[in-house]
């Protein structure tokens, strides 16, 4: 009742009271056939590539209802025969609903078919419908050139990179598509790393004089290139002219969402070990790098952070994106708390959040809503960046692996560890990087894909999400394209409204479910829906029902 | 796996925790009375000696050294003489940053001599380090306890609660440490830091301006603008956040850890510290630093080279350049020694030499941006422009926002007489950088005086002159204002403009003058000027700066 009262206008009655423990979430990689292994190509050389990588996405790319899983490779990194099999590989998920309502998952491996066949050493992948002919599209970031995967919608892709106009920013993780000019057309921000190449790796040593992988300070920063759609997915680098390109560092999270509630996306880069920008969309396609003032360029401590994976949700249900970063060993994760102008306040420590995750390096984050209590918790796929001694002395071949964290917001910004109580799936140690969050078997509730360094992917269905009230939303245009940037707020019978963005960004080099999840607890009940545009319009209807996803077409309405 | 060995180390820890106070284990029962069980004192156990191997090999002698004097002291030592050697061996280890080895070392001094704060104290930074601030605050309250006037202390304790989120505790620990010690700096930053957790936004001003007094530094700066943006005083907020710096710079004096720099002698300890130093602009103490590194690790190609950067900015170059030769012996396959010792052929005025480092460095690694771009303006500086040309445009493939490239692309077109180039160069340079004011500048001149007809637009140049000297007056841009003039036929304000710039010169740049004097001789003769820079001009050798 206490906690209750702390919280800003939640209705949900199950956060006061812990769930209580199981198998949470369980891996179903194997048993639903998504047979993938990561190779990073290391060969004993430390190359800061290799444990860079990689990502994932969740998308549905033939359009049949259900998120199909695209799986980024890498490569050997020394000159000599290719590791066999080694390209990224797309997933088709034939989700099959048996009597009862039973769901399988069931994966096929549709590489071929797709006629998916370059070999490049993969990082990540950012979704997006870049020509509005209504199938979605992927960014492939690399260390080496990147890619640009037209969906033909005929179960084919073709790379048309080079006749996009698009450039070669290098080495790249992180991209996100936004809709910065409000034309309707997906523009596209991408995230450049370090200048690098094998032949300029340096050996780097830790204080005991030992042979480590280098941090990102060893080598250049390469600013960000932004690239304006001019139309059906042709696009013309506007980097200089937007001013993205003034202030940069090694980025590995970006993630476009509206800071300042002005209704237009501002794009939030997060850095390595180098202040974060964001950068604020000064509406006629330029930016102005806000983020000091905005107080989310360093830490509470004045600190620039190693940051990686960046997710912006409204935790609090405050009606605003609140920042999420997941960060180095002795940093913990980062929590700004937006203030709604776009003023943000590091409440970490406040929060409990960056006390438990110190031990930890964080990937793949992102707010979701894993019981459907109506309050985003947050997963965190962790591993080190540079040999953890205790696991070397040990003999491990590979020490940087940790286990996955899983926090549970029980209101009033403050948030439980409660790994411990996730299942077995939570108990692997592993390297993780990627993680794309979404509901791959469509019974309501987030699950998660992740995606490991040099080891195998994992999919995480989650078991506890739908034992509460739920609603799904898609938001789409008449062409049925996902709406990346538009804002969904669910008003609830007792006039308090919940608000989720729809976006694939975000996380760790990986594309999300652009579908949004509202959880309503065991007696949340919905009596509208309102959508704000991504063109700056809104739109709003009586709704009622839940246990369902819907659609939301603009022109239409929910149904 | 993770979280049994977790746990085991928690009840371990009870155990020794409550050893201080009553004891619960074989070495509570040496601790709680070591005059009465003297045997128990004379043999204690010892840790084991961790695995040291991944160690430098000094670092590894170093560390077996003194873990014999701990063994020989086990057989002659009482108890509490005991704890020396340990606490010794205990503050090695973390020296070394060997947190979790250290730990052993430091409980079992620790038992031995209880009321000895130190110990307790080094395992609160050990738990620090190992990402266990709960177990930190433990230790520090117990270091606390056995000396409440230890300033240092209350500083680490009052952090440690701030980083748990127990902004009140942090408050009183650090209200107290400012009472104690009115001039530290960290007892009133770290205050102020306790009072913005606490939303006490006024007396986080007060706190932190008293820091500021003390110590001008960007981390409390920082702090200072978080507290006015709170306050809603944005000028101010602005004025502050302007200078960031990291909390974890403001530490209190704090002899224990100081204690421990310097107890290494390896390569890789001074190269960690001539890397700080770089940081500091200490070059000197840097090169003592490096040097001591590489006499340590002399296989060390990177020691070699963060070496000769240490010296090249301490102004010797001659040494830089052995320095840098040898990295490039040790590692010939690494572009970045290559590069070095092109910059300091390049200081040395030797060009050619330079030339021939930076073609090494950037066939070692085609990407690399800084050598392109030095090579490019080395090429142009030598007359070989049309060799530069691609070496810029490679610059600007990788990264668009070198506008330096961009501008050293232009003026090599101009030099090779490919004005109309120059020009549509320089009008996308001046739309992308509207705030750099060299390439509008640049531009007008072409528009002003190109030889090409079809380039020059003196109605162009004049709006162009006339918005620069609205906020820059130097003796060039007069001069392109004269130029502007005169090709719009306004032979009078040419003269009267040209004088101006001959003036301002007289006082900065006297040598340009002869050939300012010819041209006003033609705006006498109402002939606009054709040249827009002299053959000579410093704009065409371009030498890095500094």
């Amino acid at each position: 009742m206490l906690l209750a009262g702390c919280r800003a206008g939640g209705t949900s009655s199950s956060t006061a009271s812990v769930p209580p423990s199981g198998d949470w979430f369980v891996d179903r990689a194997e048993a639903s056939g998504l047979d993938f292994v990561h190779v990073n190509g290391m060969s004993g050389q430390r190359y800061i590539a290799e444990i860079m990588g990689p990502g994932v996405a969740l998308f549905d790319y033939d359009n049949d209802g259900d998120l199909d899983v695209y799986a980024v490779q890498g490569q050997l990194l020394t000159k000599g025969e290719q590791a066999p099999a080694s390209q990224d590989r797309l997933f088709r998920n034939d989700l099959e609903t048996g009597t009862g309502g039973v769901r399988t998952v069931r994966f096929t491996d549709v590489t071929a078919s797709a006629r998916l066949t370059a070999r490049s050493y993969g990082m990540g992948v950012a979704a997006g419908d870049v020509d509005n002919d209504g199938w979605t599209d992927l960014y492939l970031t690399r260390f080496g050139a990147d890619a640009l995967l037209k969906n033909n919608g005929d179960g084919t892709f073709t790379d048309v990179f080079a006749r996009s106009g698009l450039a070669d920013p290098g080495w790249t993780v992180a991209a996100s598509f936004i809709d910065m000019d409000r034309d309707g057309w997906l523009d596209l921000f991408v995230s450049s790393y370090v200048r690098y190449s094998t032949a300029s790796d340096i050996e780097c040593a830790a204080p005991s004089g030992v042979r480590d992988y280098c941090s990102p300070q060893s080598y250049t920063p390469v600013p960000g290139r932004l690239f304006w759609n001019r139309g059906r997915g042709v696009f013309q680098d506007v980097t200089l002219n937007a001013g993205v390109a003034r202030e940069y560092g090694p980025a590995l999270g970006t993630m476009a969402f509206d800071a300042n509630g002005d209704g237009w996306p501002d794009i939030y880069v997060a850095n390595d070990g180098e202040e974060n920008q964001l950068w604020l969309n000064r509406r006629n396609r330029t930016f102005e790098n806000s983020a000091v003032l905005a107080g989310v360029a360093v830490n509470a401590a004045g600190k620039p952070e190693g940051s990686m994976g960046v997710d912006a949700g409204d935790f609090d249900n405050d009606g605003d994106d609140d920042l999420l970063i997941a960060n180095l060993t002795g940093e913990g994760s980062t929590l700004y708390e937006n203030d709604g102008a776009g003023i943000f306040q590091d409440v970490s420590s406040a929060s409990s959040l960056r006390t438990k995750s110190l031990p930890y390096t964080g990937f793949g984050t992102a707010w979701f809503d894993f019981d459907n209590d109506g309050w985003l918790d947050i997963l965190t796929v962790n591993g080190a960046i540079a040999t953890i001694q205790s696991l070397a002395a040990a003999g491990d071949p590979f020490p940087l692996h940790q286990r996955k964290q899983l926090f549970r917001n029980l209101g009033a910004s403050r948030f439980d560890d409660v790994t411990a109580a996730a299942g077995a799936a939570f108990a692997a140690s592993e390297v993780g990087r990627g993680a794309a969050f979404g509901d791959i078997d469509n019974d309501g509730d987030p699950d998660v894909v992740v995606a490991n360094n040099n080891g195998r992917m994992r999919v995480l269905l989650n078991q506890r999400g739908d034992r509460s009230r739920w609603l799904g939303v898609r938001v789409v245009d008449d062409a049925r394209r996902d709406l990346l940037g538009a804002r969904v707020g669910l008003v609830l019978a007792d006039g308090s409204t919940r608000w989720r963005r729809i976006r694939s960004d975000g996380s760790y080099a990986s594309a999300n479910d652009p579908r949004v999840l509202f959880g309503l607890g065991e007696s949340g009940q919905p009596a509208r829906i309102r959508v704000q545009w991504p063109d700056g319009g809104a739109s709003e209807w009586p709704f009622t029902a839940v246990n369902k996803w819907i659609l939301v077409q603009r022109g239409v309405g929910p149904r | 796996m993770r979280a049994a060995v977790d746990g085991l180390w928690r009840v371990t820890l009870a155990c020794v925790l409550a050893a201080a106070a009553a004891g619960c284990s074989r070495e509570r029962t040496s601790t709680a009375k070591p005059s009465a069980n003297a045997h128990a004192l004379q043999s204690p156990s010892i840790p084991a000696l961790p695995d040291v191997s991944r160690f430098d090999e000094s670092v590894q002698q170093r560390i077996r050294s003194e873990y014999e004097t701990l063994v020989n002291a086990r057989t002659n030592a009482s108890a509490r003489e005991l704890s020396e050697p340990l606490g010794r061996m205990g503050r090695l280890l973390l020296a070394a940053e060997a947190h979790e080895a250290s730990r052993p070392f430091f409980e079992a001094a620790r038992t031995l001599s209880p009321e000895d704060m130190r110990w307790s104290y080094y395992l609160g930074h050990v738990h620090l380090a190992l990402q266990k601030p709960e177990m930190a605050v433990s230790f520090f309250e117990e270091a606390h306890r056995l000396d409440p006037r230890a300033v240092p202390t209350r500083i680490w304790l009052g952090e440690t609660y701030l980083t748990l989120g127990r902004a009140a505790d942090a408050e009183r620990q650090l209200a107290a440490a400012t009472e104690l010690q009115p001039a530290s700096t960290a007892a009133w930053f770290w205050r102020g830091r306790a009072a913005l957790a606490m939303q006490d936004h006024a007396q986080a001003v007060r706190y932190l301006e008293r820091a500021l007094t003390l110590n001008p530094s960007p981390a409390v700066h920082y702090q200072l603008g978080l507290a006015y943006r709170a306050l809603g005083d944005r000028s101010r907020a602005e004025q502050h956040l302007k200078h960031r710096g990291d909390a974890a710079s403001i530490v209190p004096d704090d002899p224990l850890i100081d204690s421990l720099r310097g107890m290494f002698d390896s390569g890789g300890a001074y190269l960690t510290r001539g890397l700080e130093a770089i940081d500091r602009r200490d070059w000197a103490t840097a090169v003592a630093n490096l040097r001591r590194a590489s006499e340590l690790s002399p296989r060390d190609a990177a020691v070699h080279l963060n070496l000769g950067t240490a010296l090249f900015l301490s102004g010797d170059r001659p040494a830089a350049r052995r320095a840098f030769e040898t990295a490039v012996k040790i590692a010939p396959d690494l572009p970045k020694p290559r590069y070095t010792l092109g910059l300091v052929a390049e200081a040395d005025m030797r060009d050619t030499e330079a030339i021939a480092h930076f073609t090494a460095a950037v066939g070692l690694d085609p990407n690399y941006l800084e050598a392109h771009a030095s090579l490019a303006d080395a090429l142009r500086r030598t007359g070989q422009v049309e060799a530069s040309l691609p070496h810029y445009l490679k610059v600007l493939a990788l990264n668009p926002a070198v506008s330096q490239a961009r501008f050293g692309y232009a003026i090599g077109l101009v030099r090779l007489g490919r004005f109309r180039e120059a020009r549509d160069s320089l009008r996308d340079a001046v739309a992308m950088y509207p705030d750099q004011p060299g390439f509008a500048h640049a531009l007008a001149r072409i528009l002003a005086a190109a030889p090409d007809d079809s380039v020059r637009d003196g109605a162009a140049a004049v709006q162009l002159t006339e918005k620069l000297l609205a906020s820059n007056r130097s003796w060039t841009l007069l001069e392109t204002r004269a130029m502007a003039a005169a090709e719009v036929g306004r032979f009078e304000d040419a003269l009267k403009w040209q004088q101006a710039a001959i003036e301002e010169a007289g006082n900065t740049a006297p040598a340009a003058t002869a050939h300012m004097r010819e041209i006003l001789g033609g705006y006498r003769r109402r002939v606009p000027c054709r040249t827009p820079w002299r053959a000579d001009d410093a704009v065409f050798s371009p030498r890095p700066s500094g």
